[in-house]
């Protein structure tokens, strides 16, 4: 009876530490890097919103209308003016 | 905003969650798009998210110092007659150390510095906020788009909670900085509406 008991137990007992890892590896979200300090910033607006979007730097803006590389956006913002 | 759209936007974000976990990654993780460690105060992406069809704008950063269980936050613009134009922020999107949405809050106008207005007219602007945009991130982007549509109620009584808690002459005022917040739980809300 006491090795049918354990022989009962260990099964559970695999069996649910086989479905936490199952659940751990399914369901760990991605660790996030650490962050480190970057230059000192003194005043002005910590939080402010990257002043111009379209920018050449900017990889990510839908079709980039700035970009000089697109000779076919409509009224696009970022054309210098005609002299 | 009724449930229907809301469940629709628990579900597309759930979905944004999964996909990205099962390809080992996350949304804040697809933004930061391998930048290891993440440096303080920077934008990510550089130069931020921007879809000029919508003005909505975002971008994810950290700001180093002991911020608890929070890692970084998205902050949330809008940019209703695009560029160059006026730009109100939103809300921001407070992430913790596990990647997961944590906290929704508004901030006074010296953090983001942008272009100050009522919360009647930022509530106003919230169902433009739409990032259509490939890239940092397709799926990082609908994400975006997804919590703040699902949480656009949440959102505005946030503003409304701002606009009391401040007066014009403290905008400026360095010993203001967050608002409103408020604590969410993103498969919390989707199972309270049923997805």
């Amino acid at each position: 009876m006491s090795d049918r008991n354990t022989l009962l137990f260990g099964t559970v007992f695999v069996l649910a530490t086989a479905g936490i890892v199952a659940d751990h590896v399914t369901h760990t979200p991605t660790a996030l890097p650490p962050v480190v300090a970057g230059p000192a910033t003194a005043g002005g607006n910590p939080c402010a919103a990257g002043g111009n979007p379209c920018s050449a730097g900017n990889p990510c803006s839908a079709g980039n209308p700035c970009s000089a590389a697109n000779p076919c956006s409509a009224g696009n913002p970022c054309a210098a003016r005609p002299m | 905003m009724d449930d229907a759209a809301r469940r629709q936007a628990a579900r597309e974000a759930l979905y944004c969650e999964r996909v990205l976990a099962k390809s080992g990654s996350g949304v804040v993780a697809a933004v930061l798009a391998g930048a290891a460690p993440v440096t303080a105060m920077a934008h990510y992406p550089p130069g931020d998210i921007f879809d000029p069809d919508s003005g909505a704008q975002a971008y994810y950063h950290a700001h180093g110092e002991d911020g608890g269980d929070e890692h970084g936050h998205f902050h949330c613009f809008l940019r209703p007659a695009g560029l160059p134009g006026p730009i109100h922020h939103l809300v921001a999107l407070g992430i913790n150390r596990s990647g997961q949405l944590a906290r929704l809050f508004t901030v006074n106008r010296w953090v983001t510095g942008d272009d100050w207005r009522p919360a009647a007219d930022l509530i106003a602007l919230l169902p433009r906020f739409d990032l259509q945009l490939a890239k940092p991130d397709y799926l990082a982007n609908r994400w975006l788009t997804a919590v703040i549509t699902l949480y656009r109620g949440e959102i505005e009584e946030l503003l409304r909670q701002r606009d009391t808690a401040i007066d014009a002459k403290r905008l400026e005022d360095r010993n203001l900085e967050i608002l409103s917040s408020r604590a969410v739980d993103l498969a919390a809300s989707a199972k309270a509406l049923g997805v």
